[in-house]
């Protein structure tokens, strides 16, 4: 079952499920981020206990931490201050949950554009 | 277009290794049961060839088209099997995870600034980007009105790609031909 927001993820699912969904929304709360793609045939998502993230591969690191990979659907703006965005937002929403110590690398991959607007590195 | 011929391809591909592989049924069916199915290789090329093939000696021709067929076939199984990469242009990579974009999104941004510079009535990008990170060559190819000189239009187009082009490593080329009626100039 897709999972839409961090409040339908149950306190007993797994960590990599919770650290997906808070991503998810963190993502989706960022200025210019118009969406999240899981791709054509929904690969990139996260799934444990019968739930599933899309869009957001979460992977556990050997230091016990783990890498999340978004994979946007963004307006035409300059990539970098929207990627620095975007991972501001997940950071900030993964330490109010308390999972700051867990969250390693966050990889912003841009999959689609959606028309008009400003461009820019 | 190019839809149609890719099916047009895959459906051909499909129908080639059907037509091979009733090939390769028959000859086997003919070799095992070729008497009882009243097939005799006796006196014909095949024949011949067959009993070249079981006589006594090294057949080094037979070995060598043997040995490639496998090598062939091998080769086949790893390009149908083997996951395809997609190569995509990386703009960033440091401890906090890496930013990259698909090479369409970023011919499409390439377009869209293309057609912002001024003389410029369309434009179209082709990316070609390099295995190495960092690394690619972007052809633009931004159409102009006669009365707009082509130098001026390359290096307005220039000067509205080069942040991006060079973020992401690329040697960029600019074309300004002549574009067609009825398009209107930015």
């Amino acid at each position: 079952m897709p999972v839409s927001s961090p409040a339908e993820v149950p306190a007993s699912a797994s960590l990599r499920l919770r650290l997906a969904a808070l991503a998810r929304a963190a993502a989706l709360g960022t200025p210019s981020v118009v969406g999240l793609d899981a791709g054509r045939a929904g690969i990139r998502m996260t799934a444990s206990g019968g739930l599933r993230v899309d869009g957001v591969v979460c992977a556990a690191l050997p230091d016990g931490r783990y890498q999340a990979s978004i994979h946007l659907v963004v307006a035409m703006v300059p990539l970098r201050p929207l990627a620095d965005a975007v991972r501001a937002q997940v950071q900030r929403d993964v330490t109010s949950a308390g999972l700051a110590d867990r969250l390693g690398p966050v990889d912003i991959a841009v999959e689609k554009i959606s028309t008009a607007g400003e461009i820019g590195p | 277009m190019i839809v149609l011929l890719r099916g047009l391809l895959r459906l051909l591909g499909f129908l080639l290794l059907i037509t091979l592989a009733l090939l390769g049924l028959g000859f086997a069916l003919a070799a095992l049961l070729g008497d009882s199915l009243g097939i005799r290789f006796e006196r014909s090329g095949v024949g011949a060839w067959l009993d070249r093939l079981e006589g006594s000696g090294t057949q080094a021709l037979e070995a060598l088209i043997g040995g490639g067929m496998i090598v062939l076939g091998l080769l086949l199984l790893i390009g149908a099997l083997a996951p395809r990469r997609e190569r995509r242009a990386v703009l960033e990579e440091s401890e906090q995870g890496t930013l990259d974009a698909r090479r369409r999104v970023l011919s499409q941004m390439f377009t869209a600034l293309a057609e912002r510079a001024r003389g410029v009535t369309h434009a179209h990008a082709k990316l070609r980007l390099s295995r190495r990170p960092r690394r690619g060559r972007l052809v633009l190819r931004a159409e102009r009105p006669r009365a707009a000189q082509s130098g001026a239009v390359q290096e307005a187009v220039r000067s509205e790609v080069r942040e991006l082009g060079d973020a992401f490593g690329l040697k960029i080329r600019v074309q300004t031909p002549l574009g067609r009626r009825g398009r209107r100039v930015q």
